[in-house]
């Protein structure tokens, strides 16, 4: 899919947007006092626009499958790139792990369990995406 | 360390050889899209990518490639039968 840098941005911004709500919505709706149904339905929104923004900008683009393949069916800029993809996800990924273990580690102080099956989720599928989401943000061409 | 640009006549040469980014691409053995960065001079190539070039064009790695801008091959022909000329 033909994509412009900026059009790469924008998709980048939306899909890591629409992570942050459905934790904000997962994790926030029990101190809003909404009921189960309207929690689920809340993060089912959000986690619709992460699935087409994720097609959209990893698997359409092809991003996924570059920084997924073996490096030996990969060039020598294609090898670099995403040696640089993952140096900096690596690095925000480990700062984000320390958060939310900071983050659960304070909330857990004060009775509140933050660690269920949601936010490994998102932290999976974070690390997964980031290099690619890199790479949607700095290549010129893709 | 910061590299130096380092400029070449790729796209001259493929052209003049009447073949694609791909056809090119496939001859090297690199993604088409890697011609394109090399074309626009937006990357730097290896040592032995710069050797499969000059295999490819049948030229040394001199010509194809240099750290200083690239004159036109003509002004360089020009260049050279002038010198020879004196």
């Amino acid at each position: 899919m033909g994509m412009t840098k900026r059009q790469r941005r924008v998709g980048v911004l939306i899909n890591h947007a629409a992570l942050l709500l459905l934790l904000v919505v997962w994790y926030g709706s029990p101190f809003a006092g909404l009921s189960e149904a309207l929690r689920i339905a809340g993060a089912l929104v959000p986690l619709i626009i992460v699935g087409i923004s994720y097609y959209v900008i990893h698997l359409a683009t092809g991003l996924w499958a570059l920084v997924h393949a073996r490096p030996a069916d990969l060039d020598e800029r294609q090898i670099g790139i995403t040696l640089l993809a993952a140096r900096f996800s690596y690095a925000v990924f480990s700062v984000l792990c320390l958060l939310a273990l900071f983050g659960a580690a304070v909330a857990g102080n004060h009775g509140i369990i933050l660690f269920d099956a949601i936010l490994p989720a998102c932290m999976l599928y974070l690390a997964h995406t980031l290099p690619s989401s890199y790479l949607a943000w700095v290549e010129k061409e893709v | 360390m910061k590299t130096r640009k380092i400029y070449n006549r790729i796209l001259v040469l493929r052209k003049e050889r009447g073949l694609s980014r791909q056809e090119l691409a496939d001859i090297v053995g690199v993604n088409f899209q890697t011609i394109g960065y090399l074309e626009r001079e937006e990357y730097n190539p290896s040592l032995d990518l710069a050797f499969r070039f000059s295999d490819c064009f049948d030229l040394t790695v001199e010509v194809i490639f240099s750290p200083e801008p690239m004159r036109p091959l003509s002004q360089e022909l020009y260049g050279r039968r002038e010198k020879e000329g004196e």
